[in-house]
């Protein structure tokens, strides 16, 4: 078992208990905004399983496109996280802009 | 069985608990749920190319993680719509 070995299994399984904790999360909290909160565990964790196939293939086919998942997951989610919080908000006020009832502090400076 | 096959495995099981999640409540709060399990198919197609040594896996990993993007926005999008 070599070096390279070791530190592929470790990062795999960082990234796949970075998922999972994302998944058990979704089952605990039920209002959608909380639950957009488990997308950045998710978008880590397959950084982290991306990271391990290079470090196991190095920059080849597979590592390339490894490397391609990884980048289309990380610009993607938070555009996804974004769009849905929005749509939420218009959803519950009619707006996403902050409404006049709203009771919200928002600290002067 | 290779650590990317029990990665896999973990990854699959990991779905569960998104399609549970996914079918509670309105469309609304299962819309993070089925982004969440499409990170997870996407990530157990990455082990399992390293588990069988297939590359048309890691394909398939492409063009999910690209079309799951388009599904969700196109979903958000019409969820917005139907107010």
């Amino acid at each position: 078992m070599t070096a390279r070995h070791v530190v592929a299994e470790m990062l795999v399984w960082i990234g796949v208990a970075l998922i999972l904790i994302a998944c058990v999360g979704m089952v605990i909290l039920r209002s959608a905004y909380d639950r957009l909160h488990f997308s950045s565990p998710a978008i880590l964790g397959v950084m982290f399983v991306a990271a391990s196939v290079v470090v196991k293939e190095s920059f080849s086919l597979i590592g390339n496109k490894s490397i391609l998942i990884a980048v289309l997951v990380l610009l993607g989610s938070p555009l996804i996280t974004q769009a849905s919080g929005r749509v939420a908000r218009i959803r519950e006020w009619g707006d996403w802009r902050l409404a006049d009832d709203e009771k919200v502090e928002v600290e002067e400076r | 069985m290779s650590f990317w096959l029990a990665a896999s495995l973990a990854l699959v099981c990991g779905m569960v608990p998104c399609l549970i999640a996914a079918t509670r409540g309105d469309e609304l709060d299962g819309l993070p749920a089925l982004s969440l399990a499409g990170v997870c198919a996407i990530t157990a197609l990455i082990t399992l190319t390293e588990a069988f040594h297939r590359q048309p896996f890691i394909d398939l990993g492409v063009v999910l993680a690209a079309l799951s993007l388009g599904g969700s926005l196109a979903f958000i999008r019409f969820m917005g719509r139907d107010r």
